[in-house]
């Protein structure tokens, strides 16, 4: 299920709430477990088997490694069992098909491996990072282990942030898990995040795919600008997608009494590809230094290790995103600038005027994203060839129509990517008439996004496929 | 109960309209006919193990609440205005032009099989023996340029009409509309503005134009009396969403009594035969169906809509006959045409699977003419005209 859908907001949303308010607080994490594997097994009713067995093998795990806490190497070696099955599975589900096909391609001799063709569970990779947050946690005593089976469960299988995150880590929920205070202060803060988020996701990303999708029906006549109009509508319609999501992800919570940490803040806003990564998706950045930069050695070891554990991160990073070569180079891509900016530009950005390092981080974002969305090499560099040649002319008759049509939605999304209406939010939050506003606001996005629902048959989310 | 804290404004609206459109969705009755949108709403699927498994039984949900959802009118509504408010009205697929107009955008034209159908249609006039005409009825987009938005996706009707013109051979006659129609400066609007097909004083140009080629005399206009019928929502107009949109008139034209010599009265000697799958199926001795006149639709009051196989007898009309390949556009103008000709075949390709050649060439003996009568959008996309011709090829 998706949470920009009819059957979600009208159906399931408010089942799970009346049913959740109407009970006492002790069955309410039950009630979660279960309202969980509705909601995951809409989608998969089968690949839920996945997700259940991952929960209970390392709910043991979590047990076993608190009861060995003391014993140093047998608690190391225990974790290091859990990881690795951990990291079978998702590779399994996620990469098995990838690399036997990548083996055959390099190697004839392995012509005989089978085609692997399994089905990628939803939030696999979401859910996987979770369950190795907490025995990490665990093994590093920086958490206590889970009692309770259903606890664990409804951690795991938690539906806000279940299939596109955020990657909310085990210790920072701990305590809500074992108690929480629902209160309508957090309740209506939850409505407000939710429906910003369906409106980032309804009203700008899915238009915004409509003008990328059309426009790449028309890549060679485009011309340099519209091919530049083209992947900035797809890096607008990815940051509203999933930063929507991940607010109506965080809102959910809020109103079921949990607290998620912010994981997009306002990205397109950075001077440098470095302040870029802080900023976006920042769940899964703090995941990765965590528990992969940091265990490498991190920077305190010398330079070259430095240089090598960033590598290291990156390529994992872009590998976690899907198993295509694409997102390796994207990763990889972003490591290298990253790379660079520590050790050569840093002090060079700092000078530069601020519109030239916004330009500096935007170019090289955008170029990111051609790399991220095509997942062919070949059509990387021939779209990179459209946006920088004049040899396809400025700017075709379709790209001009699209783009002139789109301008005043471009501009909303533009400006909705700065921090300016926060900033205003803030101001006039406490003014006598805002709460008036505020409801007239909340009810016009609940009837555009409804009807933009109710007529659309152009819902996709990005990130359904990592 | 806590007294109402304005603070949780936004939280009580959320609760109350999902609350309400919940408690709405679950009181009202299931619709069984979606009039607006002209089309039967999405049925409750059945759940099954592989429904559920193969996802379908969740996209069939999420259709069924969309189409049962309580105001879903007015959602739609909103939707496109919104759209069209928003500046996105000249990328949409249906446009929202001047003085009321629904428009059709263009569509993403397929020239290589625009190409194989006019080599279809070359050379099954080859085939035959018979005089062969082909009319084009160009967009309402091309003739009424000046009614479009500022800001619209480019048509192609010219390269189009050019490639039709430049393919077909000697044996096909071309009557040529799109000049005329785009040269046509006269009050009474050429095609519906809720409906992509043209009016019936569209169809009576267009009447007059294929006369010139045939080289026989068109009834002018003074020759019939006219009844207009308000309240006809076209088909553009239920897929635009643009209600508020004022409906179309529709026009019946009949032949007045005594103007032509040998009539012995309105409407008389004429006889319809609606034949499918071989079988008559229904008979009338009237070109009209009135009955379609009450229906948000109207178009199909011309000869019943769309069938495989219509066969119109006109005793009072001289000999001849004319076989019709067409698409639904051929409806209102054939009702002219009938006085020319004791007997026409309309054949419709999208439906009718046997022979057109056999017709063409069996009947009463009589030297039968051809006339192939399209939308530009069909010719150039509809995959159905190798039916034309598959009994040729495979003869040969």
């Amino acid at each position: 299920m998706v949470f920009s859908s009819l059957i979600f907001i009208f159906l399931y949303l408010p089942a799970v709430l009346m049913i959740y308010y109407a009970l006492p607080k002790r069955f309410r994490n039950l009630f979660l477990f279960f309202a969980n594997l509705v909601f995951y097994a809409w989608g998969e009713p089968v690949l839920v088997v996945v997700m259940l067995f991952s929960t209970v093998v390392n709910y043991i795990y979590g047990i076993v490694i608190a009861r060995y806490r003391e014993k140093e190497r047998a608690a190391k070696a225990i974790l290091v069992t859990c990881i690795a099955v951990n990291l079978l599975l998702l590779g399994f589900f996620k990469y098995a098909g990838f690399i036997t096909g990548l083996m055959k391609d390099l190697f004839p001799f392995m012509s005989a491996l089978p085609e692997i063709d399994v089905p990628l569970p939803i939030g696999i990779s979401f859910y996987t990072f979770q369950i190795m947050s907490y025995v990490i946690d665990v093994y590093r005593k920086e958490t206590p282990a889970q009692k309770s089976l259903v606890t664990f469960g409804t951690y795991v299988a938690l539906f806000p942030q279940l299939i596109a995150g955020p990657i909310v880590r085990y210790r920072d929920v701990a305590e809500q898990l074992d108690s929480r205070t629902e209160s309508m202060e957090l309740f209506t803060h939850g409505v407000k995040l939710f429906l910003v988020g369906l409106a980032k996701k309804v009203l700008i990303a899915n238009q915004m795919s409509v003008l990328w999708e059309t426009l790449l029906k028309y890549r060679s006549e485009n011309g340099i600008l519209g091919s530049w109009v083209g992947i900035t509508a797809f890096s607008f319609q990815i940051y509203f997608d999933f930063s929507g999501y991940s607010d109506m992800a965080r809102g959910l919570g809020n109103m079921l009494g949990f607290e998620f940490l912010v994981n997009f803040d306002h990205p397109y806003i950075s001077k440098s590809i470095t302040e870029f990564w802080r900023r976006w998706h920042i769940s899964l950045g703090t995941w990765f230094r965590e528990y992969v930069y940091i265990p490498l050695g991190g920077n305190r070891k010398g330079t070259a290790r430095t240089v090598l554990n960033l590598l290291i991160v990156w390529f994992l990073t872009g590998f976690w995103h899907g198993a295509g070569l694409n997102f390796i180079l994207w990763g990889l891509y972003f490591g290298v600038i990253l790379i660079i900016e520590k050790f050569v530009l840093k002090n060079f950005l700092a000078k530069l005027p601020k519109a030239a390092s916004h330009i500096y981080a935007l170019v090289l974002i955008i170029i990111g994203w051609v790399i991220f969305y095509f997942e062919d090499t070949g059509e990387i560099f021939e779209y990179i060839r459209y946006m920088f040649s004049f040899s396809h002319g400025i700017m075709g008759k379709e790209a001009l129509t699209l783009t002139v049509s789109y301008i005043p939605l471009i501009l909303i999304a533009a400006a909705a990517s700065t921090p300016l209406a926060s900033r205003l939010y803030v101001r006039i939050k406490d003014m006598r008439f805002t709460w008036l506003a505020e409801a007239a606001c909340a009810l016009l996005c609940l009837l555009l996004c409804t009807a933009a629902l109710v007529s659309s048959s152009y819902n996709p989310f990005l990130y359904f496929r990592f | 109960m806590k007294k109402f804290r304005k603070e949780y404004a936004c939280a009580f609206v959320f609760i109350a309209f999902i609350g309400m459109m919940l408690v709405l969705f679950a009181v009202l009755p299931g619709k069984t006919y979606l009039t607006d949108e002209k089309r039967k709403p999405a049925e409750m699927p059945s759940l099954t193990w592989r429904s559920l498994r193969d996802g379908t039984f969740g996209d069939d949900m999420d259709s069924y609440i969309s189409d049962n959802f309580a105001g879903r009118k007015f959602f739609v509504g909103l939707n496109a205005y919104y759209d069209y408010i928003s500046g996105r009205g000249g990328t949409l697929d249906i446009y929202n032009a001047k003085d009321g107009y629904l428009i059709n955008g263009p569509v993403t034209p397929d020239t290589e099989r625009l190409s194989r159908n006019i080599d279809i249609i070359d050379r099954f006039a080859e085939h035959i023996d018979s005089r062969v005409y082909l009319c084009v009825v160009p967009s309402a987009a091309y003739v009424m340029e000046d009614r479009l938005p500022c800001v619209h996706m480019p048509y192609h009707d010219d390269e189009l009409l050019d490639i039709i013109e430049d393919g077909l051979s000697d044996s096909v006659t071309y009557v040529d509309l799109a000049g005329s129609f785009r040269e046509y400066s006269g009050n009474e609007p050429l095609f519906y503005r809720t409906d992509h097909h043209w009016t019936t004083y569209g169809a009576y140009e267009g009447y007059v134009e294929i006369c010139k080629s045939m080289g026989i005399e068109a009834a002018s206009r003074e020759d019939f009396t006219v009844s207009r019928y308000e309240g006809f929502y076209g088909t553009t107009y239920s897929q635009s969403g643009y209600w508020l949109t004022e409906p179309d008139t529709v026009e019946i034209w009949e032949r007045n009594a005594g103007a032509d010599a040998g009539a012995d009265g309105k409407g008389s000697g004429v006889t319809v035969y609606i034949e499918e799958n071989g079988k008559v199926v229904k008979q009338r001795d009237s070109l009209y169906f009135t009955e379609h006149l009450s229906e948000p639709d109207m178009y199909p009051v011309f000869v019943d809509g769309n069938h495989p196989l219509v066969r119109i007898i006109n005793e009072n009309a001289p000999e001849g006959r004319l076989v019709v390949i067409k698409d639904s556009f051929a409806h209102c103008l054939v009702p002219f045409l009938s006085e020319h000709y004791r007997e026409i075949d309309m054949i419709d390709l999208r439906y009718y699977k046997g022979s057109s050649s056999d017709i063409v060439n069996g009947g009463s003996g009589d030297k039968c003419d051809v006339l192939f009568v399209y939308g530009l959008d069909d010719i150039v996309n509809d995959s159905n005209f190798p039916w034309l011709t598959r009994d040729i090829m495979r003869s040969e």
